[in-house]
C-alpha cells in the first residue's frame, strides 16, 4: 500500500476565512504500489482536486492523506514538500502548455535540476525517459513549439517522469490525442507499472480506452467514491452505477449481454484487464458461437472459454 | 479560487441608482472627479462627503461593502494623511492638509465603488462607447475601444486562474518558492510568465478566429442587444450633481471655503 486516504474532506477557500461546500467528502482510499488505477467519474466530481493531494499541493481540510511515509494532515503545513513531489509525479492536463524553455530537453531537465539531480545524471535519465515513451532523441534539442501535439505531449510528460517518481498521477493525459497516440501512451504506462514497479494513478473520461490496461478503478460522484473495485466488480455493478448517471463502457454491456443470451460464462475473472484486448474479445464471441454449434456432438467445446491459452492464466 | 476584486464587482439591490441610465451616472462621476480635486478644507471635505453618504444611502448597498472596497489602497491613504505631517508642514498643522487629500482619495475611490456596485460592467462600457463617440472624428472608434476592454475585463480571471494551475505544475516540478534566494526566485518567475503569455496569445488567436467565422468586422456598425433608455429621473439626477458642482464652486470662489 503506498497511498491512504483516510476520511478526507477538501473545500476551497472562498476567501476570507469562508469556505465553500465541500469538493470532496470523507473519502477513505487504499492504493497499493505497482497497480494502474483510474479515477473517473462525471465532470465537477473531484477528480483534479483528488490528483493534486496526492502530492501535497493541496492539503486536506479534514482527514489525513499518506503516501509512502509522509503524512499529510488537515491543517499542518507540509514540511519539505518537494521530496514527496519528487516522489509523486504529477502531470496535468494539458501539460504542453507549461512548456518555457528554449528547447525540450532543457524542459525535461528542468525538474530533475529542482530535486537536486546533477546535470549529467538527468541527461542521462531524460535520454532513458525518451526511450520508454517512444520520443525521438533528435526532438530534445529542437523547441517545444515545432512539436506535434502527441509528441508535445508526451515530451511534457516525460518531463515529470524524468524526476524518476515512484507514482505517477496524471490528469486527462490522452485528452486530445488521436487513438493511435492514445494507445501507445496508455501501453508505454502499463509497462512502467510491470517493469519498474511504478503506480500510475490517472484520471479519464473515456473508460473504454484504459479498460485492457487498469487494474483498479475508482469511479468518483458528487465528490464521494460511488466505486472501488476492478474490472469483474465494474461489471457486476455495471446497472447500480448506470442508474447513478455513469456510463458503463459499451463493451462491458456488450460482453455482459452476449453472454447472458448465449448462455455462456464470461472469462472476465479469469482474465482480467485481458478480457477487453480486442482480439481476445474477438476469439471469445468466435468460441461462444462454435461452441454453440458444436453442443451437441462435443461437450468440451461447449466450454468455449479456456480454449484460446489465456483462459485460467492470472490477470 | 476565486478572484476577489472589490473595484468593479455589481452588487444587485436593484435600487433607484441601479435603475439610473449608466450614461447619466458616468458624466456624474466625471462632474465628481472634478468637485473632489477641487476640495482644499475640511468644510468642503465634509460637505461632499454628506453628499456622497446620501447617494451612497441611495444605492442600498450596505455601508461596510464600501468600506471594504478602500482595503486594498489603505496603506497608500495613510501614507498621504501622514506625508504633510511628517514632511511639509509638519505637528499640528499638517493635521489638516492631511485629512483633506486622505479624505480626497478616500472619497474618489468610495464614488468609484458606487458606480461599479450599481453598474454592471456591460453597461458601463456601453456608456464609455457612448461617450466616446465625439471622438470618432480625431479616428477614435468607440466600438473598437469597447469591444477591447470587454475581451480585456473578461480574460483577467480566466487567465489568473490558469496562472494559478502553472504555478501548482511547476510546484509539482520542484520549483520551490519559500525555500529559496531572490535571485532564484526572479528565474523561477520566468517558468510562469512564459507559459502564461504563450498561452495568451494562443487564446487570443482562438478568439479571433471563431469571431471571424461567425461573421464579426471589426469596426462594422453594430445594434445593442440592451439599448440604454434615458429617462426624466437621470436629468434630474444629472442636474443635482450639476447644481451640487456648482454650488462648491461658488463655495470654493467666492467664499474661499
Amino acid at each position: 500500500m503506498v497511498i491512504r486516504l483516510d476520511r478526507v474532506t477538501y473545500r476551497y477557500e472562498a476567501g476570507r476565512g469562508r469556505s465553500s461546500p465541500p469538493v470532496l467528502t470523507d473519502l477513505s482510499q487504499t492504493i497499493e504500489g505497482g497497480h494502474f488505477v483510474v479515477i473517473c467519474g462525471p465532470p465537477g466530481s473531484g477528480k483534479s482536486t483528488l490528483l493534486q493531494l496526492l502530492n501535497g499541493i493541496l492539503i486536506p481540510s479534514e482527514g489525513s492523506v499518506s503516501v509512502f511515509d509522509y503524512h499529510i494532515q488537515a491543517g499542518q503545513k507540509l514540511r519539505r514538500p518537494n521530496e514527496l513531489r519528487r516522489r509523486v509525479g504529477l502531470v496535468f492536463q494539458f501539460p504542453e502548455r507549461q512548456f518555457f524553455a528554449p528547447t525540450v530537453r532543457e524542459d525535461m531537465i528542468f525538474g530533475p535540476l529542482n530535486f537536486g539531480m546533477t546535470r549529467e545524471e538527468a541527461e542521462r535519465i531524460v535520454t532513458d525517459v525518451c526511450r520508454k515513451l517512444g520520443i525521438r532523441p533528435s526532438l530534445l534539442d529542437v523547441s517545444p513549439h515545432s512539436l506535434s501535439g502527441g509528441q508535445l505531449r508526451k515530451a511534457a510528460i516525460g518531463a515529470v517522469l524524468a524526476a524518476r517518481p515512484d507514482i505517477l498521477v496524471l490528469d486527462e493525459p490522452t485528452c486530445s490525442l488521436d487513438s493511435a497516440g492514445r494507445d501507445e501512451l496508455l501501453q508505454a504506462f502499463r509497462r512502467m507499472c510491470d517493469e519498474d514497479g511504478m503506480t500510475v494513478i490517472l484520471v479519464t473520461h473515456r473508460l473504454e480506452e484504459v479498460l485492457p490496461y487498469a487494474d483498479e478503478y475508482v469511479v468518483l460522484n458528487e465528490g464521494k467514491i460511488v466505486f472501488s473495485g476492478d474490472a469483474v466488480q465494474l461489471a457486476a455493478r455495471a446497472e447500480e452505477l448506470e442508474t447513478l448517471g455513469f456510463a458503463v463502457p459499451a463493451v462491458i454491456r456488450l460482453l455482459i449481454s452476449f453472454s447472458a443470451r448465449h448462455g455462456a460464462d464470461l472469462p472476465i475473472e479469469a482474465l482480467g484487464r485481458r478480457m477487453f484486448d480486442a482480439g481476445v474479445i474477438a476469439q471469445y464471441i468466435d468460441d461462444v458461437m462454435r461452441g454453440r454449434d458444436r453442443r451437441d456432438e462435443d461437450d468440451d467445446a461447449a466450454r468455449p472459454l479456456c480454449r484460446y491459452g489465456l483462459a485460467g492464466a492470472p490477470a | 479560487m476565486r478572484m476577489t476584486m472589490p473595484l468593479g464587482r455589481y452588487v444587485d439591490t436593484d435600487s433607484p441608482v441601479h435603475r439610473l441610465d449608466p450614461r447619466a451616472k458616468l458624466i456624474a462621476m466625471l462632474l465628481y472627479a472634478a468637485v473632489v480635486l477641487m476640495i482644499s478644507s475640511l468644510r468642503g471635505l465634509l460637505l461632499t462627503a454628506l453628499a456622497s453618504a446620501a447617494v451612497m444611502a441611495l444605492t442600498r448597498v450596505p455601508f461596510k461593502v464600501y468600506l471594504r472596497s478602500l482595503k486594498p489602497l489603505r496603506w497608500l491613504i495613510v501614507f498621504i494623511f501622514l506625508f504633510p505631517i511628517l514632511f511639509q508642514q509638519g505637528w499640528p498643522d499638517g493635521i489638516v492638509q492631511g485629512t483633506v487629500t486622505a479624505g480626497r482619495m478616500v472619497l474618489f475611490i468610495v464614488f468609484t465603488a458606487i458606480l461599479t456596485f450599481t453598474t454592471r460592467q456591460s453597461q458601463l462600457i456601453q456608456a464609455l462607447e457612448w461617450l466616446l463617440k465625439p471622438f470618432r472624428r480625431f479616428g477614435v472608434s468607440p466600438e473598437k475601444w469597447s469591444l477591447m476592454m470587454n475581451l480585456a475585463l473578461r480574460f483577467i480571471p480566466t487567465i489568473v486562474e490558469e496562472a494559478k494551475l502553472i504555478l501548482k505544475a511547476q510546484a509539482s516540478r520542484g520549483v520551490d518558492f519559500a525555500e529559496r534566494s531572490w535571485r532564484e526566485k526572479a528565474s523561477a518567475l520566468i517558468t510562469l510568465l512564459i507559459p502564461v503569455t504563450a498561452n495568451t496569445f494562443r487564446r487570443a488567436q482562438e478568439l479571433t478566429d471563431s469571431m471571424e467565422a461567425r461573421g464579426f468586422v471589426p469596426g462594422m456598425p453594430r445594434t445593442h442587444f440592451h439599448e440604454l433608455v434615458w429617462n426624466g429621473r437621470d436629468t434630474v439626477f444629472l442636474l443635482g450633481c450639476v447644481l451640487f458642482m456648482a454650488l462648491m464652486f461658488m463655495l470654493r470662489f467666492w467664499t474661499g471655503w
